[in-house]
């Protein structure tokens, strides 16, 4: 049958709840302790009993912690008697005489040894409420307790329950520190710490019962007994603390009724040293009053652990201001990548991101984060659980900053002292600001080369060896050679030979701290031209790079040159010129003539001062020099128009002027006039115009055609005369192909002949048939120049001349060839044979002894012979005046 | 050894005058004449044999078949060794001689009008060669 009682029972002792409770003190299969084999001595003193026991109640057996009386630690649970304050939730079991009870006769320790007669259990209660096993005392014969033995007991009952706290404090403490040294302090603080005390007070004598223990933690002498005034005791208290002592009965007993009450107060040694004193105690008597009467409680010295509690606190809030005052986030994780602790910092990032707290003990690779981002962060763990110490870069997301931040996150493994590994522990500083500056590094970078880029100049770094680290696109542009070309090659390699001597001293210069500025040396351009430079430079002595930029000065080299040219030509001109200047007044009279005078018109300078100008011009020319002159005072320069001037010789030459009013200027005085004689020129002039003239004649109305072609043989330019010579007009041609109108079987001829001109300057093609506008087929011969490279020109330039009658002509004379080759084989043949015969048969008949029948056969055959001849000498006859009619065909 | 003198010419005053040569300077062959070169080929074709010797006496000029047209088949069908062949030209045309330049049949050239003196060389030639 069901027993639901029962089966409530086992739940109590089975139920998990209770289970963790008692093994979370971690105190089953554990050593005998003094501390608690002195309580149960205690105990068994107090009840005068054989044995004492603290049992503990697992689920199927019961562990003694300590055992007075008994020499085994451990019983079935079945046969134990503890078990029933557990199963049957009672602070208290008192059994007189076992023999007599129903639950307990039939046990084989009442039966057999150790022969149980009594049994008084007191429950060992968690401060959770659940029941761990009992304090209890033991006899072989049957016995009551008196209430003050049963008092002590639960007193007892309740240190060893604040015992067993202790130590679990002390396990949490070593959870919680993972320095080993600190756990064996506080170790040691929590066992000197429980070297109890116990004292009784009554209301009635005013004295405190002191135990030996007791009496040793404040420094008074014990035998067998001793008892102290109330008075004398709260003399050794500390003054701030005695108030509060003083008012520990009446607060307990009326605030918390029957409770016991715990206090800590300072308190004087014997010795003189203060000590930290822990009472627990409880009201067990009251008077008529109501009042406090009989109180007991234990007193503990926790001085030591109370200092190191102090000191601990301190120097874990001193480590925890530190970890927590930072704001580069600190955290560490076990084995299961569960968080084991974390700085605030950390923990308010977490918050941030998260929107929820992260706790000790949760995993540290949450839900809310990327599958990606908890992988490699778990790939981070793994490496450092490893072994592995080592640091990585990693974007920190803050959402509540705008900005991404950059940590750079340190990971070590943890080690308890045994070596064996705890987890891992993470440091991330926040580097944002040095990857900030690198970015900014990096596009500063980027915006030099893009400014480099942009500039005209060369811009370049060269090494201490002379080689090209850097340099700007531009060195293509100037150089020819493009940045990939140049760098890793020697700068000096490409300086123009005569200038590699100069350009290294100053590399010298430059290399030894010296700036340099405004050196010119020239380039081998790719090309092969020379590019002068104007280089400046500086050293940078830390990274040792010359930094250097260069300016293409080609163009202000040519306007120097162009400069001292002009200057030598201005002196070349006054003394040696062709050029005559001379100042007139403005009437035109001579104040100063030039030396070139001498050279220009013949006469010497002196020759001219005082005369008038007007006397030497032309009278044809002096109406309109006269009002060109005139002009000058108006327009300041006037060019006059060429006229005649007669010179010495009394030749006419041709001058060209340029008058400059310099009326107003003091150290002229006078109008300035260049004089130019262009006789020659004008000669030269009137001869380009007549062949000019001749030219366009030649093209516009001769009988050559003349064209100029793309290297395709296209039309780009055809003179007029096309339409003359090939009546096309030259809009027609234009544009198209000249094979086109070629006579399909010349093609190749002229093709291939029209080709050479890309490698002879001047080729004579052969004449071919052209299709004139007309449809008819011209004869053309042509010569063909390659103007290609001649700018004006670009193209190859034809002349070509219709030699149709040229070439009929000679067409017809080939003809006449034929026919009179076909003459002279007929000679050979058909006017031969029957010459030969005819000799043969002579020869016959001047032999002798021929027969008359025989002489007159050989007689008809030399008539008929002399008949062929004369046929065939007829029909030549007729052949030739048939050939000889040629002109008539044409 | 003997040989057979084959002519192929298409006029008779020839053939007459040869005939007339060839016995003056005593050639001891059968003469076999030809009018033209078909004539003379279907001869050849039905007669040759690499046991008799030939000589030809071969006109260029002629109807029906022509002497290059003849040489050209009769170099297929003869062998050099038992035949001698002469060309005989009305004139010392290049033309006619360069075409069979360098052709091992021909052995001579010979340019009308016919002559014993002439014939009396060929005899040499043709003695050296078939004894």
């Amino acid at each position: 049958m069901f027993d639901f009682k029962e089966t409530m029972k086992r739940n109590n002792t089975n139920n998990t709840g209770r289970l963790a409770t008692l093994s979370s003190y971690e105190l089953l299969d554990t050593s005998l302790e003094k501390v608690y084999d002195d309580i149960t001595e205690l105990a068994a003193s107090i009840c005068d009993t054989e044995i004492s026991l603290i049992t503990l109640i697992d689920d199927s057996r019961q562990f003694f912690k300590s055992h007075y009386g008994l020499n085994f630690n451990q019983t079935s649970l079945d046969v134990s008697f503890c078990k029933h304050l557990v199963m049957e939730d009672m602070d208290e079991l008192i059994v007189p005489n076992t023999k007599r009870d129903p639950r307990f006769k039939e046990n084989p320790y009442v039966l057999s040894d150790p022969k149980i007669s009594f049994y008084a259990g007191f429950s060992l209660t968690a401060p959770n409420g659940k029941r761990l096993g009992a304090l209890c005392v033991i006899d072989t014969e049957p016995k009551e307790l008196d209430e003050g033995q049963k008092r002590s007991l639960r007193t007892l009952a309740q240190q060893v329950v604040q015992l067993f706290e202790l130590r679990r404090v002390k396990k949490e403490y070593a959870h919680q520190e993972t320095k080993q040294k600190i756990k064996e302090i506080l170790f040691n603080t929590i066992v000197s710490s429980t070297k109890i005390g116990v004292w009784e007070w009554e209301k009635d004598t005013g004295l405190l019962k002191l135990t030996k223990e007791a009496a040793t933690i404040v420094g008074l002498e014990h035998k067998g007994h001793l008892s102290v005034k109330t008075e004398a005791w709260e003399k050794r208290i500390h003054p701030s603390d005695l108030a509060a002592v003083k008012e520990r009965f009446y607060n307990n007993a009326f605030v918390n009724k029957n409770k016991a009450y715990d206090i800590t107060y300072r308190m004087f040694h014997q010795n003189g040293n203060l000590l930290y004193i822990q009472e627990t105690g409880k009201v067990t008597g009251w008077d008529t009053n109501n009042e406090p009467a009989a109180l007991q409680g234990t007193i503990s010295d926790i001085t030591e652990k109370t200092t190191h509690n102090a000191q601990i606190e301190k120097l874990k809030n001193n480590q925890e201001a530190l970890i927590n005052g930072t704001k580069d986030l600190l955290w560490s994780v076990d084995t299961e990548y569960n968080l084991i602790i974390a700085n605030k910092a950390f923990e308010q990032l977490m918050k941030k991101r998260l929107k929820r707290e992260i706790a000790e003990g949760d995993l540290a690779l949450p839900d809310e984060f990327s599958t990606e981002a908890n992988q490699k962060w778990k790939l981070y763990y793994k490496r450092a659980l490893s072994g592995e110490q080592f640091s990585v870069k990693e974007k920190i997301q803050d959402p509540s900053k705008p900005l991404t931040t950059y940590g750079l996150i340190s990971f070590s493994p943890i080690y308890d002292k045994n070596k064996a590994l705890l987890g891992v522990s993470c440091f991330s500083k926040d580097i944002s600001s040095e990857v900030l500056a690198q970015q900014v590094i990096l596009s500063a970078k980027e915006e030099t080369v893009k400014i480099m880029n942009a500039s005209l100049d060369i811009i370049c770094t060269i090494n201490e060896d002379g080689y090209f680290l850097t340099i700007n696109k531009a060195s293509e542009r100037i150089w020819g050679y493009s940045p990939k070309e140049l760098i890793g090659k020697k700068y000096i390699d490409f300086v123009y030979a005569d200038d590699v001597m100069e350009s290294k001293k100053t590399e010298q210069h430059v290399a030894s701290g010296q700036e340099v500025s405004f050196f010119e040396n020239r380039y081998v351009h790719k090309n092969k031209h020379l590019i002068p430079m104007l280089w400046s430079a500086t050293w940078d002595n830390e990274e040792k790079i010359m930094y250097c930029v260069a300016r293409d000065i080609t163009e202000k080299r040519k306007a120097e040159d162009q400069l001292k040219q002009s200057e030598r030509r201005f002196k070349t001109l006054v003394q040696e010129g062709s050029e005559m200047i001379a100042i007139l007044d403005e009437n035109a009279n001579y104040i100063y003539v030039s030396p070139t005078s001498s050279k220009v018109l013949n006469i010497a300078p002196e020759y001219f001062i005082g005369k008038n100008a007007f006397d030497f011009i032309h009278p044809e020319h002096h109406e309109a020099v006269q009002a060109k002159f005139k002009e000058t005072l108006n327009k300041s320069q006037v060019k006059i128009e060429p006229f005649r001037f007669i010179n010495n010789k009394g030749e006419w030459l041709w001058l060209e002027t340029i008058a400059t009013d310099q009326t107003n200027e003091p150290s002229i005085n006078g109008i300035v006039v260049n004089t130019r004689d262009i006789t020659e020129k004008r000669k030269a002039e009137q001869r380009l115009e007549q062949s000019e003239r001749r030219f366009k004649t030649l093209v516009q109305e001769g009988t050559e055609l003349i064209a100029i072609f793309d290297q395709e043989a296209n039309f780009i330019y055809v003179s007029p005369t096309s339409n003359k010579t090939l009546k096309m007009a030259p809009e027609t041609l234009l544009g198209t192909n000249a094979l086109d109108h070629i006579h399909p079987d010349d093609h190749d001829a002229v093709y291939t002949q029209f080709a050479e001109t890309l490698e002879t300057q001047q080729v004579y093609i052969k004449p071919f048939r052209f299709k004139n506008g007309e449809g008819h087929w011209l004869w053309l011969e042509t010569i063909a120049t390659n103007q290609m490279k001649e700018p004006s020109i670009e193209g190859i330039v034809v002349n070509t001349r219709d030699v149709t009658d040229r070439v009929l002509h000679l067409k017809a004379i080939e003809e006449q060839n034929t026919a009179l080759k076909e003459i002279a084989w007929n000679q050979s043949h058909i006017v031969r044979a029957p010459v030969a015969r005819l000799m043969g048969l002579i020869n016959l008949i001047k032999e002798e002894g021929l027969k008359n029948d025989e002489r007159a056969e050989i007689l008809d055959f030399i008539l008929n012979s002399a008949e062929e001849i004369d046929h065939v000498i007829k029909k030549n006859v007729e052949r030739t005046t048939f050939t000889i009619d040629i002109d008539q065909q044409l | 050894m003997t040989y057979e003198l084959v002519m192929v010419e298409d006029d008779p005053i020839f053939i007459f005058l040869l005939e007339k040569a060839i016995k003056g300077v005593g050639l001891q062959g059968n003469i076999r004449p030809y009018s033209n070169g078909l004539e003379a080929l279907n001869y050849f074709k039905k007669n040759y044999t690499k046991e008799q010797n030939y000589v030809v006496f071969l006109d260029l000029n002629m109807p029906v078949m022509d002497g290059f047209e003849f040489m050209k088949a009769f170099e297929d069908l003869a062998s050099i060794s038992n035949t001698l062949v002469f060309i005989l030209t009305s004139s010392r045309n290049q033309k006619d001689m360069d075409s069979f330049e360098g052709n091992p049949f021909i052995t001579e050239y010979i340019s009308k009008p016919i002559s014993e003196a002439i014939i009396k060389n060929l005899k040499e030639i043709i003695e050296d060669k078939f004894g």
